[in-house]
């Protein structure tokens, strides 16, 4: 067991990351844990769920335990499974029991990819009961206080036979992630990538330009993150033009179609 | 010509010479004489008697044939001269060696030939006659009515190849029946052709006859699928090539571009690009550069007026453009040509060109000159429409105080445009300046105008040793020095009207001494250039509304511009409600430094309705046929926040399906599609049993695991736990309604092209149907209208229960425009049938061409009832996504459906390939 509790001071986050407010989710994030209630992040790709939770993770001193769903998850590998270690056989926690056990924050990144078999794991754990069930081990484990389930879900692009069902759904408490507004999405991209603010700026501006254009194939616009990778790689001394080509438009869309409208955009913006 | 007519004659001298007619036929003779008397100027004696003698030859044995020549010479007499006529007649009895009912045929028919008095067309058709002939009255009858149809629409040169090509088919052997149905196909294919090319496609054209008649039908298809976009140079290589083909099947498949062969050659040799192709990337372009919708629009949409010469404009509004752009060398330069203009033109409206305020300009942009003898008269009042036309109107000449701010605010704006597009400005500086250097070329020498469109729009020194009048070097100097010190890239258009009365009065007097090149209709690069007139004229609502409303707050103690207000209700595209407009004008108070509680509370005290069109209902309207299904449905209304009970009723009809034929040959055309379609949803399609291995509980043991599990456990490494094969039953459970917008707004045809926007929607729903056929889902299809709230109707095509069988094939092929847009009731009455259907998801995917529209029912009121009867469908478990056509996203869309719940196409075209990939994004697992 201590072997665990060191390993999950493994998931404590050393040096507080970055994040701009950009609303109340702050103040809603600290309400919410400290009434144990789980969390729903919502929003589109790149806005920021993920550096909040690290960076309320941080600021609440608590490990961080990030588990990226897709469909192959199973239940075993959110509780955990015995293993062989020589001869012996050892029970070893998966990372949502390690956090329900030590009293971590377990983040369940785009939990609608998961099977719903496995995602209703985690519903004695998301209402007033807080219990995870162990079942190879006969356990029922109550969560620790410090324990806090947090899930992200992008309704934009799903498809109607995976969406997120009502009962999962009503369990969380939810906070609406979107694009900052133009002067904080500047501070934001001039701080993670180095970039200086009038380039910053016009990265910000083809970001709006971009997200005016909501037709199929780009039904997200573009991310924060990508205007970051842009600004990385104008850093990096590529030109504006290919930086945002190989950052912002292939990436976006395939559609030869938008890809000429996008380029026809970043060349107004940039000499 | 003929012989003048003789304005001294006696009527009585008609008679006298149509005596001998008269006596064969009587009747005949009164209404030539009629006519003749009603010919203006009068014959002259000697043609008449030409006439009578010419008839009576013909008419004692051929009565018919006679009165065909008199009737034929009425038509001549004093238009042709004598040596015409004789022609004519000589050509009569060219027909008449044939048959009388041939040489009748050529007294009705050569009229027109003869008309036109050119030798070479006349002899070809003498050598038609003759050939064709002996073949019968009815083939050539044909030939010659093809032939009359081009000289009617004045296509001499046309009508001349015309009947070489008909001369080469008869070389070629054609047959008679295939002449019956190659010479009108001949004149219609023609007429189709844009006028001012006609000549030297045809010339195309009859090379290709030349080489087999057969080839036409597959040139004229080549032409209406790209070949007309070809440039007189490139066309004859084009047809080259084709020719030079081995054998007539691969030169017919190349010159209807069904070849990829042709269809490169056709790419490659291709430099005009047409409005219609790049309108949907435009719009998105502009859409994303504005965040609005903007109509791009060609020349031939614009208003007509005669005080500037068409060109690139806006009004404000929409975006006009050429119909055709070929000034560049390759496609892309004219594709960026039109890029390049049509930001120009988004640029005036983010720049607030049109958003003159006069107020704003007497209060912060004082004039130094006003009234007075320095040439600007007198400062009408209040009571002008238009700001910007009282602002000109005080200028002794209005048309050079308005040339000079339409080049001065063209400078402003590349200011204004430099400091956010700088790429954009680049680009633009360089195409344009290169076309005033080709306009400066072809007209030998710089104008006034055109050297301060180069200091002021392209930053160049203006060229003092090209300048030809020395007084000009002074007046361009004086703009220079106010430009630089007045307009900054943040300067509104009021700055530059302040410049223009600045620098008006030594303008005038240095531009109006008579000398060539300030004249009044300057030629700009691609003749563009400010609209101010197009721009009061489209947006007179507003300005009224504007002024109605400028006067509700004045009276409440609040001062807010003009112009202001009416740029708010155009961007709102007059869907704005009194709530919303209380919400901007506290924006744009904050922008101007007032705001705050005082005021909001100022605000919430004020009753804006009155500015407002009048409310929504306006009582019923008439009903139509009652013997079909009839429906009551409720529908919300937002005036009071509540349902109006069975307040609309909804006619199911069933559509006979009339063509069986539409189906089967979507099919064909779009065969490769249809392939694609269809195996990809096969493969979306569940294998009923799936069998997954390395499971970690299951039916059976993976033997392979297992293997591997005694292999990690002899290496004492930790071994995986799934050793199972597991069955499972994948089940695909879903149930699908189209619902398609059948107003009538699809009627409306897309540009270049003989398909209506239904056309292409219906086509889109057959790769549906051949897609939902292939993954097995149970869909159901209808289209809906509406024309009032008791007339909403839908139009049931296929229900769950029906199979994909011939009568709903036939019924989709059957779908036509019909009325309104009445969303709401047929959005319920689709949802109450998936709602009774069993299903584990049930999808309800909407086709519009746009937002909701019918009598009393529109904007606000229509669009807040689509969201109730949406939010209904979502509340009964049905997931509802819309797909718009042939429109760029707007607010209205996203508030609509909700932004993650519909897709916008801007090209129509498009959504053959994207509906069934929609679909199958929406639903795959």
């Amino acid at each position: 067991m201590s072997g665990q509790t060191n390993k999950i001071q493994d998931y404590l986050i050393a040096t507080e990351p970055y994040y701009l407010p950009l609303g109340n989710e702050v103040e809603l994030f600290m309400a919410a844990c400290h009434e144990q209630l789980p969390l729903m992040l919502k929003g589109p790709t790149g806005c920021g769920k993920t550096r909040f939770v690290e960076y309320m993770a941080h600021r609440l001193q608590r490990p961080l335990v990030t588990v990226s769903c897709h469909e192959d998850l199973f239940a075993a590998d959110l509780v955990g499974r015995y293993l062989l270690t020589g001869d012996e056989t050892v029970w070893m926690d998966g990372p949502l029991t390690l956090a329900v056990r030590h009293g971590g924050i377990c983040y369940l990144d785009e939990v609608v990819e998961a099977r719903k078999d496995t995602t209703v794991v985690i519903h004695p754990l998301a209402d007033d009961r807080r219990l995870l069930p162990i079942d190879k081990r006969g356990e029922i484990l109550k969560a620790h206080p410090d324990f806090l389930l947090v899930i992200s879900y992008n309704p934009g692009y799903q498809s109607v036979l995976k969406d997120l069902k009502q009962s999962t759904r009503q369990r969380f408490v939810a906070l609406e992630f979107t694009y900052p507004l133009p002067a904080e999405e500047s501070s934001i991209v001039t701080r993670e990538s180095g970039i200086d603010v009038a380039i910053a700026e016009r990265l910000v501006n083809l970001a709006g330009k971009i997200r005016h254009i909501r037709e199929q194939g780009l039904a997200e616009g573009a991310s924060t993150r990508l205007l970051i990778y842009a600004a990385q790689l104008i850093r990096q001394g590529i030109p504006p033009l290919a930086a945002c080509r190989a950052a912002i438009t292939q990436p976006l869309t395939d559609d030869s179609g938008l890809q000429e409208t996008l380029e026809e955009i970043i060349t107004d913006m940039f000499e | 010509m003929s012989d003048h007519a003789d304005t001294s004659l006696d009527p009585a001298d008609y008679l006298t010479l149509l005596e001998p007619l008269f006596l064969l036929e009587p009747e005949f003779s009164d209404q030539l004489f009629r006519d003749l008397l009603a010919k203006s100027p009068l014959p002259a004696l000697a043609e008449v008697r030409i006439l009578v003698e010419n008839s009576l030859f013909w008419m004692r044995d051929y009565p018919e044939l006679g009165k065909a020549v008199a009737t034929g010479f009425l038509q001549l007499v004093g238009i042709v001269s004598k040596n015409w006529q004789d022609r004519y007649a000589d050509t009569v009895a060219i027909g008449k060696g044939i048959t009388p009912v041939i040489a009748r045929s050529v007294a009705e028919k050569f009229i027109s030939i003869v008309r036109t008095q050119n030798e070479s067309l006349l002899q070809l058709a003498r050598e038609i006659v003759v050939t064709i002939g002996p073949w019968g009255p009815y083939p050539l009858g044909q030939v010659m009515n093809a032939l009359l149809s081009l000289l009617e629409a004045a296509e001499e040169y046309a009508a001349q190849a015309y009947l070489q090509m008909i001369l080469k088919a008869l070389e070629q052997q054609i047959s008679e029946r295939e002449l019956i149905r190659f010479a009108p196909l001949l004149s219609r294919g023609i007429l189709f052709w844009q006028p001012e090319k006609r000549n030297w496609q045809v010339v195309q054209l009859l090379r290709v006859v030349g080489k087999g008649y057969g080839l036409a039908h597959a040139f004229f298809r080549g032409m209406e699928k790209g070949l007309a976009h070809l440039s007189a140079d490139d066309l004859p290589l084009f047809i080259a090539k084709a020719l030079h083909l081995a054998d007539e099947k691969r030169q017919s498949r190349f010159l209807s571009l069904e070849s990829m062969l042709g269809l490169d050659a056709c790419r490659e040799l291709q430099t005009m690009v047409p409005l219609s192709a790049v309108v949907g990337s435009l719009s998105r372009y502009l859409y994303a550069r504005s965040g609005r919708p903007v109509t791009v629009r060609s020349l031939e949409h614009l208003p007509a007026t005669s005080r500037f010469m068409p060109g690139p404009c806006t009004d404000g509004f929409r975006i006009y453009l050429p119909v055709e752009m070929d000034r560049g060398k390759s496609v892309a330069e004219n594709q960026l040509m039109y890029r390049m203009l049509a930001g120009l033109e988004l640029a005036c409206w983010e720049a607030g060109s049109f958003d003159f305020d006069w107020q704003r300009f007497m209060r912060e942009y004082r004039p130094m000159t006003m009234a007075g003898d320095d040439g600007i008269g007198e400062i009408p009042g209040a009571g002008s429409a238009d700001d910007l036309e009282r602002f000109l109107a005080g200028f002794s000449l209005p048309w050079l105080a308005e040339e000079l701010l339409n080049l001065i605010e063209q400078g402003r704006i590349i200011r204004f445009l430099k400091s956010c597009y700088p790429g954009f400005v680049k680009q633009v500086r360089s195409l344009l300046d290169k076309e005033l250097l080709r306009l400066v070329a072809v007209s030998g020498s710089w104008s006034f105008w055109q050297l301060l469109f180069a200091f002021l729009v392209l930053d160049q020194e203006p060229k003092i040793g090209g300048v030809p009048h020395e007084p000009w070097v002074e007046a361009l100097r004086e703009v220079r020095r106010g430009f630089n010190e007045e307009i900054t890239e943040t300067s509104p258009v009021e700055a530059a009207a302040s410049l223009v009365s600045k620098v008006y009065p030594s303008l005038a007097a240095i531009l109006l001494l008579p000398q060539p090149g300030a004249e009044k209709q300057p030629v700009y690069p691609f003749g563009r250039r400010l609209r101010f007139d197009l721009v009061a004229k489209a947006s007179q609502e507003q300005e009224a509304r504007a002024v109605q409303l400028k006067a509700v707050l004045e009276d409440a103690g609040l001062d807010f511009f003009k112009a202001d207000l009416k740029r708010l209700l155009k961007e709102h595209d007059l869907t704005l409600t009194p709530e919303m407009l209380k919400n901007c004008l506290m924006t744009l108070g904050g922008e101007r430094g007032i705001g705050g509680k005082k005021l909001r509370g100022q605000l919430d005290d004020l009753d804006l309705h009155q500015c407002f069109p009048a409310g929504q209902d306006s009582g019923a309207f008439s009903s139509i046929d009652e013997k079909v299904p009839t429906f009551w449905y409720d529908e919300w209304s937002i005036q009071l926040q509540d349902y109006l009970r069975d307040h609309v009723k909804l006619l199911e009809h069933q559509r006979v399906g009339a063509d069986s034929s539409f189906y089967p040959e979507v099919l064909v055309d779009h065969g490769g599609l249809v392939r694609r379609i269809r195996r990809n949803f096969e493969l979306l399609r569940p294998e009923g049993l799936q069998i997954l291995r390395h499971w970690p509980e299951g039916d059976s043991f993976d033997y392979d695991a297992l293997i591997e599990y005694a292999i990690n456990r002899r290496m004492r490494t930790t071994p995986d736990e799934r050793l199972y094969r597991k069955r499972l039953k994948v089940d695909r459970d879903v149930a699908v309604f189209l619902l398609i917008d059948v107003s009538g707004s699809t009627k409306n045809k897309l540009p270049d092209s003989s398909k209506t926007i239904l056309g292409v929607e219906k086509e889109a729903v057959v790769l549906f149907c051949e897609a939902l056929e292939r993954v097995g889902d149970s869909f159901a299809l209808a289209g809906f209208s509406g024309s009032g709230r008791l007339a909403a109707e839908f139009f049931q095509v296929k229900d769950f229960t029906e199979s994909l069988n011939g009568e709903v094939k036939s019924r989709i092929g059957a779908l036509r425009p019909e009325k309104n847009t009445r969303m709401g009731p047929a959005v319920r009455h689709a949802t109450s049938k998936l709602a009774a259907y069993p299903a584990k998801v049930k999808l309800l995917v909407i086709l519009s061409d746009g937002l909701p529209n019918d009598q009393d029912y529109s904007q606000e009121y229509a669009i807040e009832d689509c969201r109730a009867a949406i939010r209904e469908s979502r509340s009964k478990f049905v997931h509802v996504h819309a797909i718009t056509v042939n429109a760029v996203n707007s607010p209205h869309l996203d508030r609509l459906y909700g932004d993650v719940h519909h897709t916008v196409i801007a090209d129509v075209k498009d959504l053959p390939d994207k509906l069934p990939r929609i679909y199958r994004a929406l639903t795959k697992q």
